[in-house]
C-alpha cells in the first residue's frame, strides 16, 4: 500500500512536529513518521519533565529554609512517587497536545520507524517504508501495525539524539542511569555519582540534591559545564561545594560495579594517577549525545554523514540528496529543542522560497541549574575572535531591589557590546529566573539594538530585568545603582 | 576550466541567470546546454565550451552576469571514474569506469571520451539519482548565532523579506537610527530599494492629506439606515498579500518601459476611420493566401500603410541619441516594424524586417511565424531586435483605444483595433459602415503633435483607400 505526501517529516520531536504542521500551514500534503512517543526527547524525557522535577525542587529549597522567612514547617517531606505521577501528567497533556495540532492542521501521523526504501523510477518521490510493531526509541515490541510504504517529494530526517554511552561504561537502567531513567526514580537514593559534568547531569543532580541526595560529579574536562561562560560556571560551582557536593575535575570513571541491590561501586581516575571508589545507589551516565540515525537505512540512499556521524546539510538543511532534509540534533550543533524547531520552520519556508536559510543572529539557551544560567550570542572571547572590539557592563543582583525580596540575589547579569558600534553583541547571566530574562537581549540583537538603545528603554520596577538595564547602562560606565569607576566610553551617547 | 559567460553576440554585456540545466557534479559533454540566460532581447541556452564535471557554481539564478564573468568551473580531468556516480559512497564504480579513468587524460578530447563512457555505464543500483555534491560545494550549514561586524543591523522582518527576496541587505541605502556608522535597514528602505527600476520610486512614499477638508455639504436629506443584511462584517482574519520577487522578461519590460516614460516625453493621438474598403480587400486577399497556407490578417496592410507614411514622415523613423557630442536624431533609412505580440511571460516584440522591400503575402508569413515562435519561447536574439518603429495590435481583445508606451529608442508606436460596424452619416444619410481606431504615441522631442497628426493621417489615407496603397507597392 503506497501513499504519496509533498512532505514526509521522520521523527515527531521539537523540530519535527513543528517541521510537519508549518508544511501543513503552508498547504503541503503532509505526513509525519513517529516510532515512539509524540514529542520526542524534549516532551517526553528531557526539557519537560526534567524541569517538573526541578521547580519543585526549587519549592523545596524554599521550604527547606523558611525559617529565614518566618515560615515554620512540622511534618515536611517529599512523597516522590507521587511527584513523578504529577510530573507524568504534564507530559501527557503536552504529547496529546501535540497528537491533536498535528490531526487539526491535516497532518497524518503514522506509527511505526521510519526506514529510507529508494526512490521512484523517475528519482522523484523518496521512498520510506514505515515499520510497525518495533518501537523505535527502545528497540521493545510493539503490537504490529500496517507496514505501510510512503512516497514523498521531500522528506525531512528529525530523529534527534540519544544518551552517548563509552563502550565500558553501558547505561542498564540498574547500576547506572540514563536521562530517561533519572526521570523515573522512586526511591530517593542516599547518594549518586554524576558521570559528565555537563548540562543535564548538572541539571538532573541538582534536583536529587533538594532531596538530601549526597552527589559527587565526575567531569573529564578541566571545568563543570565546559564552554559556558566561566565567571558564570564559577558562581553553581561554589554553590555546589557550599551544599557538599564532591566535584572531581579532570577525572574519568574507569569501571562501575555493581554490588548487588542499591549498591554500586564507581572507580574513578584523576589525570596525575590517583584512583579512588565512590559506594552509591546509582551512577547517572550523561556524556553527551549522538545522532539517531542508525534505523534509517542512510547509506543506501546516499545521504552523507559528517564527524561523530550527524548528518551533513547546507544552509537550507538539505542533506547530500536533493529532497532530503535534515533538522535538530541529528544534525548537530547545540542540541536545544528551540533551535530544532526554528531549523524546522525554516527548511519548510524552503520550500516556497528557496532563498529562505537560516538567518539566525541570537540563539539563546538557558541551563536550569541552581542558580540558573542562561546566555545568547558571544561571550567576549568569541566577539574579540570574529572581529569586534568587545566592552563587558555588569550589573549584579545584588543591586536589584526584587532580586534581594526572592531571598536569592546570587549572580550578575553580564552584557557584552562592541566599543567602536556600541552594537550589542551578547548576554550571559546566572541568578534568579535569568531563563526568562536572556529573551530581552535576544530579541535586542536580533533587531540589531545598540546597548544604549536598551539603557534607554525603561524597565519596570522592581523587576528582575532591570539589571539588563544597568548591566546596558554599565557598558557605558553609567550604571546608577552600581558605583563604578570611570571607564573610557564606549560612545558619546552621554556626553 | 572557468566557465564563463561567453559573447552572446548582438552587442549584449550582461544577462540574468533564468536556471541552470545541470547540478554540481553533473558531467557534461561539449556543448551541452548548461545554463538559460536571458538577455534583453532574448532567453540563449549557453552551452559547456568543454566536457567535463560542473564544480564550484557561483553564478546562481536570478543573478545578473557579465559576458566573461565565471559562472562555474569545469573540472575535464575529474570527469573519470567518480562522475558517473556522483559523490555517493554507496555506488561502486563499475569496472568499464576504472579502466577509462586510467587511460592518461589529454586534456578536453580525453575528457569528453571519458563523459561518454561514463555515461553508458549503467549507474550502480544504490546511486541515488537525485544525489548532488557534498553540501560543503552548495554551501555549508553554518551554526546559527555568530554575530559578526559585516553583519548588516536589521530587524528579522526585514532580513527575512530581503532573503525571499534574494536581496544583500549591505547593498540597499538605510536611513534607520544609527549603530556606529552605520544605520539600520528599516523595512521601507528595503522596499524603496525592491521598487526601484520597476517605476515605482514614490512607493511608500506618504501621501498626505488636508487635515479638516471635509466633503462638500450636501442638502440635508432624510435617509433610512442600511438594513443588515445589505452589510457584511469584514473583521476578522486579513488575507495576505503575497509577494513575488520580479525576475526575467518581467524585469526587462519594466526595465524598458520605465526608460522610454521617463526619456520619451509621450503624447498620444487618436483617429477612427472607415475602413470597409480595406475589410473588402482583406476578404480577398484571405482567398489568396488559403492557397499557400498563409492566414492574412489586416495587420499586413497595415504595416505597409505605415511605412508607406513613415516614408512621408521620416523624422516618425528615427531615434534620439544624447552623446558626449550632443544631441543627434538619427534617421532611419530602414523600415523594421516590430510587432507586439502577448506570451503568458510577458509582452515581446518580433521584428519584420526591410518590411518595405517585402510583399504583401511575405509579410503576414513572417508575422504568423515568429508570433508562434516568440509564444514557444523559441525566438533568436536577431529575430528581437533592431525595430524602427512598432505596432500594437488589440484587435482580438476589443476595447475603443490604448495609448500605448512608445518603445523606446524608437521615436514612435501605433495602436490599432478592432473593426467594428456603426452607422454612419454620409452626404445626410445614416449608412452602415466598418470603422476602426488607430492611436499613435510619439516622442514630442522629436515629432510636434502637428506633426503626428498630418503622420496619422497619411497611415488613414492609405488604409481608407487601398488604391493608395497600391501606387507606392512594391
Amino acid at each position: 500500500m503506497t501513499k504519496q505526501f509533498d512532505v514526509l517529516v521522520i521523527g515527531a520531536g521539537p523540530g519535527g512536529y513543528v517541521a510537519a504542521i508549518r508544511a501543513a500551514q503552508l498547504g503541503f500534503k503532509t505526513a509525519i513518521v513517529e516510532g515512539h512517543k509524540m514529542g520526542g526527547e524534549c516532551l517526553n524525557y528531557g526539557c519537560i519533565p526534567s524541569k517538573a522535577l526541578i521547580s519543585t525542587g526549587h519549592t523545596i529549597d524554599k521550604i527547606q529554609e523558611g525559617e529565614k522567612y518566618g515560615l515554620m514547617f512540622e511534618k515536611f517531606r517529599v512523597d516522590l512517587p507521587k511527584l513523578i505521577d504529577w510530573k507524568a501528567g504534564i507530559v501527557k497533556q503536552l504529547t496529546g497536545g501535540v497528537a491533536q495540532l498535528l490531526k487539526a492542521n491535516g497532518v497524518t501521523v503514522f506509527q511505526g520507524t521510519g526506514v529510507f526504501e529508494g526512490f521512484s523510477a523517475d528519482g522523484r518521490y523518496k521512498k520510506v517504508k514505515v515499520i510497525s510493531g518495533v518501537d523505535s526509541y527502545d528497540g521493545s515490541k510493539k503490537a504490529p501495525g500496517v507496514d505501510d510504504v510512503l512516497e514523498a517529494e521531500r522528506v525531512i530526517i528529525a530523529t534527534g539524539s540519544t544518551s552517548a554511552e563509552f563502550p565500558h561504561l553501558k547505561i542498564n537502567g540498574r547500576s547506572v542511569l540514563g536521562s530517561k531513567d533519572a526521570l523515573e526514580v522512586r526511591d530517593t537514593p542516599k547518594r549518586i555519582v554524576v558521570i559528565g559534568g555537563g548540562v543535564i547531569g548538572l541539571e538532573l543532580g541538582s534536583f536529587f540534591i533538594k532531596l538530601g541526595t549526597q552527589m559527587d560529579v565526575v567531569e573529564f574536562a578541566p571545568t563543570l559545564l565546559s564552554g559556558t561562560d566561566a565567571e558564570c560556571v564559577d558562581v553553581i560551582q561554589k554553590r555546589l561545594v557550599k551544599k557538599g557536593v564532591k566535584i572531581h575535575l579532570e577525572s574519568k570513571v574507569t569501571a562501575v560495579e555493581e554490588k548487588g541491590k542499591g549498591k554500586t561501586l564507581v572507580h574513578v581516575e584523576r589525570k596525575d594517577g590517583t584512583k579512588s571508589t565512590i559506594e552509591c545507589d546509582w551512577a547517572l551516565l550523561t556524556v553527551g549525545r549522538k545522532p539517531r540515525t542508525a534505523n534509517l537505512n542512510l547509506e543506501r540512499i546516499g545521504v552523507k554523514v559528517g564527524e561523530r556521524g550527524f548528518i551533513q546539510v547546507n544552509n537550507r538543511l538539505e542533506t547530500s540528496v536533493q529532497g532530503i532534509f535534515a533538522i535538530g540534533d541529528v544534525i548537530g550543533g547545540a542540541m536545544l529543542a528551540h533551535k530544532a524547531s526554528k531549523e524546522g520552520l525554516v527548511c519548510v519556508e524552503g520550500f516556497k522560497n528557496p532563498n529562505s536559510t537560516m538567518d539566525v543572529r541570537a540563539l539563546p539557551w538557558a541551563i536550569f541549574v541552581d542558580p540558573e544560567i542562561a546566555g545568547v550570542g558571544h561571550t567576549e572571547e568569541s566577539a574579540r575572535a570574529a572581529g569586534w572590539d568587545p566592552v563587558v557592563g555588569k550589573c549584579p543582583f545584588a543591586a536589584n531591589g526584587r532580586a534581594l525580596t526572592t531571598g536569592d540575589a546570587t549572580g550578575f547579569v553580564k552584557l557584552i557590546a562592541d566599543k567602536k558600534t556600541d552594537r550589542l553583541l551578547g548576554a550571559h547571566m546566572v541568578g534568579p529566573e535569568v531563563s526568562n530574562l536572556v529573551q530581552e537581549v535576544a530579541m535586542a540583537i536580533e533587531m540589531g539594538a545598540t546597548s544604549d538603545d536598551v539603557a534607554r528603554t525603561v524597565h519596570a520596577h522592581p523587576t528582575l530585568p532591570e539589571t539588563i538595564m544597568e548591566a546596558a547602562e554599565s557598558v557605558h560606565g553609567m550604571a546608577v545603582h552600581i558605583f563604578e569607576r570611570k571607564k573610557p566610553k564606549a560612545t558619546e551617547q552621554h556626553a | 576550466m572557468e566557465f564563463k559567460l561567453p559573447d552572446i553576440g548582438e552587442g549584449v554585456v550582461e544577462g540574468e541567470l533564468i536556471q541552470w540545466l545541470v547540478k554540481e557534479g553533473d558531467v557534461v559533454q561539449a556543448d551541452q546546454p548548461v545554463v538559460e540566460v536571458m538577455t534583453d532581447k532574448a532567453t540563449v541556452e549557453v552551452p559547456a565550451p568543454v566536457g567535463g564535471k560542473i564544480t564550484g557554481i557561483t553564478a546562481k539564478e536570478g543573478d545578473m552576469i557579465k559576458i566573461g564573468q565565471t559562472l562555474a568551473q569545469i573540472d575535464g580531468a575529474a570527469a573519470g571514474a567518480k562522475a558517473s556516480t556522483p559523490e555517493t559512497k554507496a555506488a561502486a564504480p563499475s569496472e568499464k569506469t576504472i579502466e577509462k579513468s586510467e587511460k592518461p587524460s589529454g586534456g578536453e578530447g580525453a575528457g569528453r571520451d571519458q563523459t561518454s563512457a561514463n555515461g553508458s555505464a549503467a549507474p550502480s543500483k544504490a546511486a541515488s539519482p537525485n544525489a548532488h555534491s557534498a553540501p560543503s560545494s552548495v554551501g555549508s550549514y553554518s551554526s546559527p548565532a555568530s554575530l559578526a561586524p559585516s553583519d548588516v543591523p536589521a530587524a528579522p522582518i526585514v532580513r527575512s523579506m530581503a532573503q525571499k527576496a534574494g536581496v544583500d541587505l549591505s547593498q540597499v541605502p538605510a536611513t534607520g537610527p544609527k549603530v556606529g556608522a552605520q544605520a539600520r535597514v528599516l523595512e521601507e528602505d528595503l522596499l524603496r530599494f525592491l521598487n526601484q527600476g520597476a517605476g515605482a520610486v514614490q512607493a511608500g512614499s506618504p501621501v498626505y492629506v488636508a487635515q479638516g477638508a471635509a466633503p462638500s455639504a450636501s442638502p440635508a436629506k432624510k435617509t433610512k439606515p442600511i438594513p443588515a443584511n445589505f452589510m457584511r462584517d469584514t473583521s476578522g482574519v486579513e488575507p495576505q498579500d503575497e509577494r513575488q520577487p520580479v525576475r526575467g522578461l518581467r524585469r526587462v519590460i519594466a526595465q524598458a518601459m520605465v526608460r522610454s516614460k521617463y526619456t520619451a516625453p509621450h503624447y498620444s493621438y487618436v483617429d477612427k476611420f472607415e475602413c470597409s474598403a480595406l475589410v473588402e480587400m482583406r476578404e480577398e486577399a484571405k482567398k489568396i493566401g488559403e492557397q499557400y497556407g498563409v492566414k492574412i490578417s489586416y495587420l499586413p496592410f497595415i504595416v505597409k500603410a505605415l511605412v508607406g507614411a513613415l516614408k512621408e514622415f521620416p523624422t516618425a523613423n528615427a531615434s534620439l541619441e544624447e552623446s558626449d557630442k550632443g544631441m543627434e536624431l538619427v534617421l532611419k533609412k530602414h523600415y523594421h516594424i516590430g510587432i507586439a505580440v502577448a506570451t503568458p511571460d510577458g509582452l515581446i516584440v518580433p521584428v519584420i524586417k526591410n518590411a518595405d522591400r517585402k510583399t504583401i503575402l511575405q509579410i503576414a508569413q513572417e508575422i504568423n511565424e515568429l508570433s508562434a515562435k516568440v509564444r514557444a519561447g523559441k525566438a533568436t536574439a536577431d529575430e528581437l531586435k533592431g525595430s524602427t518603429f512598432t505596432i500594437t495590435s488589440m484587435g482580438n481583445i476589443g476595447g475603443l483605444f490604448a495609448t500605448p508606451i512608445i518603445n523606446y529608442p524608437e521615436v514612435g508606436i501605433m495602436g490599432v483595433y478592432k473593426v467594428q460596424e456603426e452607422a454612419l452619416v454620409k452626404e445626410g444619410q445614416i449608412v452602415i459602415g466598418k470603422t476602426m481606431h488607430l492611436s499613435l504615441s510619439l516622442d514630442h522631442r522629436v515629432v510636434d503633435g502637428a506633426v503626428g497628426g498630418y503622420f496619422c493621417n497619411a497611415v488613414i489615407e492609405r488604409l481608407q483607400n487601398p488604391a493608395r496603397l497600391l501606387m507606392e507597392m512594391i
